[in-house]
């Protein structure tokens, strides 16, 4: 009897949760398909719909007729910045929820933490090392992205090995560090094809504009495989969250399991800024906005995150389309939008006993 | 003794400096013909060829904003680590800048003025000393609330950053989508091209706000040791702390509404100062002005022969290091 009212009351206490994250993939699709619309051709809604199903089927056109042009103007054009979207909202969430974690810092994120910066630099060196960006070069873009990526997580690790500094001295310190990087890229760019300081901007900024499908399955697979591992993980990211000591009095080995992460996060974050450049804050916003609504049990703030990510990426970069139409804005902005005051928010609320200062 | 001969080394450095600048730079021009311009246009019979058009107009306003922009966040920086009493606080990192850009931007781009009636540079200068506010006024309100740590303090000015670069981009490219490249260079900081109908909205609110903060110097001292102390000697710790705010605010408009946000320079000259004069105002804050000078007029010169680049980038780069051993360093020692 005790124990059917247990498991009533447990079974309520999931339900909400995965109602949350079954809300965020509805969410997700039906921006999927809004964002499909924007652009020339006009297509209906719910067609949009019909024509992806219709594409994955296998359905083939005759070419140049009106049905032809649907197709292709969807699935060449549109969807694959979506998908993007998707990817790149999910996977950089998720690095967002262990960072946070890990680190027991509500601040980290892979941009605040200064790893989108560098991995956004090794991009820019592998490019002007003249690495093309179709071709098996991508891997040296990647590389090299995954590579810079390293030295902000070498130094996160350094630093809680050796000295005990608090969260938010790291953070400033990732901060700064993605100045720096921001400036060595723009030097690099501006030195390489005379006046390409747009170019630099949007490297800084980040925009999903100019995807290919051909590009798409590195980060897609990287991603993917990186969410799964966190997924998997979550239990130890929840024993992260009290803090280095209390982990290890429970068993898990802290070092270890930091560098870990770091390298997984790297791979995934490489992936995704190489193609984007660097997309601040979807990592704070998301798994913030998740704890709010269903607390911070990794387990569902991992899965949660990666739909809420997906979905903002997806309505931020239909916004930044919208808003000057036909021009588009860097999504970046808009972003930041967002991200600053949130920003500002965790630092003054965070403040105080137990937190990060 | 030592102090005044250091403080006039530094004068006669960014004097020699100021000449020898407007020789770098992709168009060839040596330090005699230079000096053969300059004085042609004090006896009042400018040449007009190309290579006058160069020196006089192009490199050496630009030098002279320079050496005008680093001064003010040089002497800005010193006072702004004293009042705040914290190592790391300059108008970049504390958000001042971000906001005074944001201001400036509003009257370049959409024309609007906070103050009716005005226009033309002192429409540009007014919004942004209003927008400049904003930031000092989250920080102190935050900081009288609750107890902020020094890199607490810095966090807010970070965030209150982000939104404001955020908001003065958008801006931008709302009213031109394809000017990046401006957006960018606005952001970073850029002097390039000078123009001499600037200079003077430039340097009188920086030469009155300098000799202000110098009035304050001792006051200024003294809240260093401790708001409890600096009631005990009668100086009122609010007051003081508001009225130089105020007066750096205004320097930083008046600087970054040409300019941009520069970062660093407010940050590295105190430190760089405090290390021959000693932490006493009235020292200090010539010297760091001077050395703010002599740094971003260095920037400047390398920005432009590598070719096109926003000298703040130049200034990230050497000054991002020297934030994080500050940042290291001072980590746990009590800051006086």
């Amino acid at each position: 009897m005790k124990e059917d009212e247990f498991d009533d009351g447990y079974l309520r206490f999931i339900r909400h949760k995965v109602t949350f994250i079954l809300a965020a993939v509805a969410v997700v699709v039906l921006a999927a398909g809004v964002s499909c619309l924007v652009d020339g051709r006009p297509i209906g809604v719910l067609d949009v719909y019909r024509i992806i199903i219709d594409h994955i089927l296998g359905t083939e056109y005759e070419f140049a007729t009106p049905e032809y042009w649907d197709d292709f103007v969807v699935c060449q054009m549109r969807l694959p910045r979506v998908v993007l979207a998707i990817v790149a909202g999910a996977a950089l969430s998720t690095c967002g929820v262990a960072m946070q974690s890990m680190m027991s810092n509500p601040l980290a994120d892979p941009y605040t933490t200064g790893m989108s910066s560098g991995a956004c630099l090794g991009a820019v060196i592998a490019i002007a090392m003249g690495f093309a960006f179709t071709g098996p070069s991508v891997y040296g873009i990647m590389g090299m992205s995954f590579l810079m990526s390293l030295v902000p997580a070498l130094i996160i690790i350094l630093l809680s090995r050796i000295v005990r500094t608090s969260p938010a001295t790291l953070i400033l310190l990732g901060t700064i560090m993605s100045y720096l990087f921001g400036a060595v890229n723009t030097l690099i760019l501006v030195n390489q094809e005379g006046e390409t300081l747009s170019a630099a901007y949007l490297w800084t900024v980040g925009s999903l504009d100019n995807v290919i499908w051909s590009d798409l399955w590195i980060p897609v697979v990287l991603s993917t495989a990186g969410c799964a591992a966190m997924i998997f993980m979550s239990g130890k990211l929840n024993v992260m969250m009290m803090g280095d000591d209390q982990a290890r009095s429970m068993g898990l080995d802290v070092d270890n399991f930091r560098t870990v992460l770091l390298l997984v996060m790297s791979l995934m974050i490489a992936s995704i800024i190489s193609f984007t450049g660097i997309l601040g804050f979807i990592g704070l916003v998301a798994p913030h906005m998740v704890r709010m609504a269903i607390g911070s049990d990794n387990k569902f703030v991992i899965p949660a995150s990666m739909a809420l990510g997906a979905a903002l990426l997806l309505v931020t970069d239909t916004l930044a389309r919208l808003v000057i139409y036909p021009y588009e804005l860097p999504v970046g902005v808009i972003l930041m939008f967002i991200g600053g005051p949130l920003f500002l928010y965790v630092v003054v609320k965070h403040n105080g006993y137990g937190g990060m200062y | 003794m030592r102090r005044a001969a250091f403080i006039l080394a530094l004068a006669v450095a960014v004097a020699a400096l100021l000449v020898v600048s407007p020789c770098l730079g992709a168009y060839p021009v040596s330090v005699e013909e230079v000096f053969g311009i300059l004085w042609s246009h004090l006896l009042g019979s400018p040449p007009g060829d190309r290579a006058d058009f160069v020196v006089w107009d192009v490199r050496l306003t630009s030098s002279i904003m320079a050496v005008v922009a680093g001064f003010a966040l040089g002497v800005c920086g010193s006072a702004m680590q004293a009042v705040m009493r914290n190592p790391l606080a300059d108008p970049y990192t504390m958000g001042v800048s971000s906001g005074a850009s944001l201001g400036a931007i509003m009257a370049i781009v959409l024309g609007f003025s906070i103050i009716p009636g005005l226009s033309g540079n002192a429409m540009t200068v007014c919004n942004a000393f209003l927008l400049s506010l904003i930031p000092m006024t989250v920080i102190l309100a935050l900081s009288a609330l609750k107890r902020m740590t020094d890199t607490m303090m810095l966090l807010c000015g970070i965030g209150v950053m982000y939104f404001f670069s955020a908001a003065s981009s958008l801006l931008m490219l709302l009213a031109d989508p394809t000017q990046m490249s401006a957006v960018y260079s606005w952001n970073l900081g850029n002097i390039g091209t000078g123009y001499w109908e600037n200079l003077p909205t430039m340097a009188i609110p920086t030469a009155a706000c300098t000799a202000a903060l110098l009035l304050a110097a001792s006051r200024i001292d003294i809240l260093t040791s401790g708001d409890q102390l600096s009631h005990t000697v009668g100086v009122d710790p609010f007051k003081v702390r508001i009225l130089s705010s105020l007066t750096v605010s205004v320097m930083v408009a008046a600087v970054v509404s040409f300019t941009g946000t520069i970062g660093f320079i407010g940050l590295v000259s105190p430190h760089i100062a405090r290390a021959f004069v000693g932490s006493r105002q009235s020292f200090l804050m010539p010297a760091s002005g001077l050395v703010g000078a002599l740094l971003l007029l260095a920037a400047n010169d390398a920005a432009r022969m590598i070719g096109s680049l926003p000298v703040g980038v130049i200034t990230t780069i050497v000054g991002c290091p020297l934030f994080f051993i500050l940042l290291i360093r001072y980590r746990r020692s009590q800051w006086v």
